[in-house]
């Protein structure tokens, strides 16, 4: 298989994003319950376009990626499977015949929740509490800015892939 | 890539994920290889994100932290003499070899009282039984010695017995541990005194040690405490009363080791005049 185009963008927004989620937007000064998870925006922009199977590759594959930045998340591999799950419903929003600018963000929605759930039942198996007001903030933060940003990682996606890029 | 095998990839590798998951569950050591090798790989690209802007202010707050860490060091340091200080010069060691030393660890007997262990032992010139004291008053006196630490029984431990004299008159007694069964109740952490018959302490009374042969185990006019209570009389031979030691037993920190200094002249006789 050649690395495409595509793939190595994908490859870099995830990076990234997990570098900036942990890194740069706490170091900005934005407090920690307002910092968007950026690799979900990436995993639904692909999963709401290819379905559910894709979606969940392209979930566990970012989820390690965010997993093992440092701080590396404990216990090592929740993060992928919650990841995993949550581009899996992501994916099932896929309609070839739709084209609604909502589904994308209700697709985001649906896995935001997805991964504050698992983080939630994780939280409360190991420290027998959870701040949920935190985790709430946390999703309304994610859609809010993957209601600016979906389009346009769609965009890209849709003009790389007619290009015969991706 | 077909979607068969594109499923096949998925669950090939959500399994490793399920399996890596349990075996950190599970303390093994291959989960600490993947999370280092995390660190390895990431952790020099974060450096370099979090070290965008070098401002001054985080210059500033390492040098706050490392002088507010020498202000604490120097403010111990001064508490310190000063607590030596108030030792040396208080009326306990006044005119004697002492030896300061600080408790650096404690044990409370089950038998009631307390022993304590000071940062000085043989090699600096502790004996046992030398007598040991802060600025307040009597302390104990030495049971153990170490080459470099030494033991001291606290005054009101079980089975330590002063030989004092009470008052102005100057009555004999004896000061030990409220016995379990002693007549009288007597409040927690305080000390049991007993006189002969004619004479009485009377509540105020201070309380100092008699001192025995060569200064051990206790040098003598030691403060010990001040009688609080004294116990009615019931026509005994002996009468009790109540003391409240000069020192906390539970606070000691600064203390001085008593170095006997036993006589080697022979006392001379004088002959008074008619």
């Amino acid at each position: 298989m050649r690395p495409t185009l595509l793939g190595v963008l994908r490859t870099a927004y995830v990076v990234v994003a997990a570098l900036m989620t942990a890194t740069l937007l706490p170091r900005l000064g934005v407090p920690p319950q307002w910092v968007p998870d950026l690799v979900l925006v990436g995993v639904v922009a692909t999963a709401v376009l290819r379905g559910p199977v894709h979606g969940a590759l392209t979930g566990l594959l970012a989820g390690w990626v965010v997993e093992l930045v440092p701080p590396v998340g404990s216990p090592l591999g929740l993060m992928p499977l919650v990841t995993m799950l949550g581009g899996l419903v992501a994916g099932l929003f896929r309609r070839s015949s739709s084209r609604s600018w909502l589904r994308a963000p209700a697709a985001l929605l649906c896995a935001a929740a997805v991964v504050l759930s698992g983080r939630v039942a994780s939280a409360v198996l190991a420290e027998g509490g959870v701040d949920l007001a935190d985790g709430a903030s946390r999703l309304l933060a994610t859609v809010l800015l993957g209601l600016v940003l979906l389009p346009a990682l769609l965009v890209v996606d849709r003009a790389l892939v007619r290009r015969r890029l991706g | 890539m077909p979607s068969t095998a594109r499923r096949r990839l998925l669950v090939v590798l959500a399994s490793l994920t399920v399996a890596l998951l349990l075996a950190d569950l599970a303390g093994w050591g291959i989960a600490d290889g993947v999370r280092r090798a995390g660190g390895l790989v990431l952790g020099p690209v974060q450096r370099a994100l979090s070290d965008t802007q070098p401002d001054e202010l985080a210059t500033v707050e390492r040098e706050n932290v490392r002088l507010r860490t020498l202000l604490a060091d120097e403010q111990q340091r001064a508490a310190d003499r000063g607590r030596l200080d108030g030792l040396l010069g208080s009326s306990t060691t006044a005119g004697r070899t002492v030896l300061p030393a600080r408790v650096v660890a404690t044990d409370l007997s089950p038998l009631g009282g307390r022993t304590v262990t000071l940062d000085v032992g043989s090699r600096d010139g502790v004996g046992a039984d030398s007598t040991v004291v802060s600025a307040e008053g009597l302390v104990g006196r030495v049971v153990a010695v170490a080459p470099w630490t030494s033991d001291v029984q606290v005054l009101g431990s079980a089975d330590s017995v002063v030989a004092v004299r009470v008052g102005p008159a100057g009555t004999l007694g004896t000061v030990r541990a409220p016995a379990a069964g002693d007549s009288e109740s007597r409040p927690r952490g305080s000390l049991g005194l007993t006189t002969m018959a004619p004479g009485t302490a009377v509540v105020g009374d201070v309380v100092r040690t008699l001192g025995s042969v060569a200064e051990t185990p206790y040098a003598a006019g030691i403060v010990v405490g001040t009688v609080t209570a004294v116990d009615p009389d019931h026509g005994q031979l002996t009468r009790g009363a109540t003391v409240r030691p000069a020192i906390d037993p539970d606070a000691i920190d600064v203390v001085a080791v008593i170095v006997p200094r036993p006589r080697s002249q022979p006392r001379s006789t004088t002959r008074t005049t008619r």
